[in-house]
């Protein structure tokens, strides 16, 4: 579906920032998936993901949506745009519109969608992210709080029938709550067969909601493959500075006394097994 | 792949301009946009524009990025030149229905493009040889002697140097909500004038908000830091008028001075 070949990004060459953002990077993503994209500030994932809608171009390399290279010239923006929707980094800071209808509708009446499509999209899309659109869409999208704004802004992109969804650190800088309603409505979003691509420092998020995880350091891809094989590299986490969510560690703690542990994701279920394990 | 970056842009090469106090420098590019206007003639002009080049090339910037800091006012250069050409009374070289060109307009058209040619090439000069940091820290003592006037000079030059060094901040800010509206599927370039203003409005009104939030909370961070408004201030970076400064002066006045006496003889 989407693929990424040999690409090369460099920032400012031939001057003293120059910055080699991406190196050799390949990469494909098929439908149904939820990918995980870690690594340390400035190991290029806004770069990657920015790369996947044309915002950022390849020095070397091609970017391909359904085979065809998107940094083409005769392929349309628009369709690239409608294809991949990405959401950006704090994405409530780029609210303009008085309403949260507008606000939302934004994409698809850009897009040429029919009036009566523009309301379809936006009803939906408010109602995958958890609001009941007859009671928002009237509101100033300013006055919600900081959760319902995340939300609201994911589903403006939402709104534009995306086939692959991106997501630049979705839940940066929120409450608790606000974070958990916005990773549970992303999950039931995936659900309804969106493919999902988020770049994330919380590893939890990653292992709970990612079904594939991309690690890059350096603009290198150093990983491409499950949360559990990920997970269960040491030196791979310590390499690129990270650390393994919490029933992992808990895990690897017990396996140093006890010697053999089940496996689940799942803290709750984990305990139970070890409690049966060991005879309580 | 190029950044936008924003406009002068500093250019590090640790050449002898970059090295010379930015308070000399600054007043020394002042003196020579006033000298500009006492230019009188074509062959004043293209020596001045020597003087240029010869210090674009002390300063080892690349010669192509003066010619790119023209861009900006590109329009302004072709609006005057148009105006100048066509509504200057005097002698008529050709007419083309209502519309006349004369002997007067084409000289003064030239004269005041050379001449904003040459002021943007030495404002670049400043701006690619001193930091914006350099640039505020050399205004803020320029201005320390008003203070006797009861001139708010280290407020003023605060302001000053947090509005320059917030220009790349916004421009950054500018770039990121851009890039999300035209994500959003935001096109600036289509339509009439008064679409493509509206189109702006996604990119202006955000960029707003957050500059007021920005300022809101940078005013707060720095009076819990214990800044005073007309408090006392000391500097971490000391500037010292040195031998090379005073060479740069002896020889910005000398080549002002050679080149009126050429304008004149030659």
């Amino acid at each position: 579906m989407l693929e990424i070949r040999n690409v090369n990004v460099v920032y400012d060459p031939n001057t003293i920032f120059r910055k080699e953002a991406l190196t050799n990077v390949s990469l494909q993503i098929s439908s149904g998936e939820s990918i995980a994209i870690i690594g340390k500030i400035g190991s290029g994932k806004s770069t990657l993901i920015q790369l996947f809608n044309g915002l950022v171009k390849p020095d070397e390399g091609e970017v391909l949506l359904d085979g065809v290279d998107i940094n083409t010239k005769n392929v349309s923006r628009k369709e690239i745009i409608r294809k991949v929707g990405i959401v950006f980094q704090y994405p409530e800071e780029q609210f303009f519109a008085e309403t949260v209808f507008e606000e939302v509708a934004f994409g698809p009446r850009n897009l040429d969608f029919s009036q009566k499509e523009i309301k379809e999209c936006v009803y939906d899309a408010l109602r995958v992210m958890g609001f009941d659109p007859p009671s928002i869409i009237h509101r100033t999208p300013f006055s919600l709080s900081g959760g319902e704004k995340r939300r609201v802004a994911i589903a403006s992109v939402i709104a534009m029938r995306p086939e692959i969804l991106i997501l630049d650190e979705p839940t940066a800088g929120m409450d608790y709550a606000g974070k958990t309603s916005v990773i549970s409505h992303i999950r039931e979003g995936r659900t309804g067969g969106l493919t999902t691509a988020f770049v994330t420092h919380d590893m939890e998020e990653a292992f709970y909601l990612a079904n594939r995880i991309i690690a890059l350091d350096s603009g290198f891809i150093v990983f491409d493959g499950s949360p559990e094989e990920f997970f269960s590299n040491r030196n791979l986490i310590s390499q690129i500075g990270l650390e393994a969510p919490f029933v992992l560690r808990f895990r690897e703690k017990l396996l140093d006394c006890l010697g053999e542990i089940p496996f689940s994701k799942n803290l709750e279920t984990l305990v139970d097994l070890i409690g049966a394990m060991i005879g309580h | 792949m190029k950044r936008g970056g924003f406009f002068g842009q500093y250019q590090y090469t640790g050449s002898i301009l970059h090295r010379i106090d930015p308070r000399i420098k600054i007043l020394s590019i002042f003196y020579l946009i006033i000298f500009l206007f006492f230019i009188k003639s074509i062959i004043g002009y293209l020596l001045v524009f020597a003087f240029a080049l010869s210090l674009i090339a002390v300063s080892k910037v690349r010669l192509l990025s003066a010619f790119r800091s023209l861009r900006p006012i590109l329009f302004l250069l072709l609006f005057t030149v148009f105006f100048q050409l066509l509504f200057t009374p005097g002698r008529i070289l050709f007419r083309f229905y209502f519309l006349k060109v004369t002997e007067e307009g084409v000289n003064l058209a030239i004269y005041i493009s050379l001449r904003l040619m040459l002021l943007s090439f030495f404002t670049f000069l400043l701006t690619a040889t001193t930091s914006n940091i350099e640039i505020a820290d050399g205004f803020q003592k320029l201005m320390a002697p008003l203070r006797v006037f009861r001139f708010p000079a280290d407020n003023v030059a605060l302001m000053i140097s947090i509005s320059i060094q917030f220009v790349p901040i916004l421009f950054d800010e500018a770039d990121r909500i851009m890039k999300a509206q035209i994500s959003r599927g935001a096109e600036f370039n289509r339509g009439g004038i008064i679409k493509r203003a509206r189109s702006f409005l996604p990119i202006v009104l955000p960029l707003l908000l957050n500059a007021f939030n920005r300022a809101d909370q940078l005013a707060i961070a720095m009076e819990s830091r214990g800044f005073v408004v007309g408090g006392k201030r000391t500097s971490y970076k000391l500037m010292r008028i040195g031998k090379r400064d005073v060479c740069f002066i002896i020889s910005i006045t000398i080549a002002s001075i050679l080149i009126l006496f050429g304008e004149r003889f030659l």
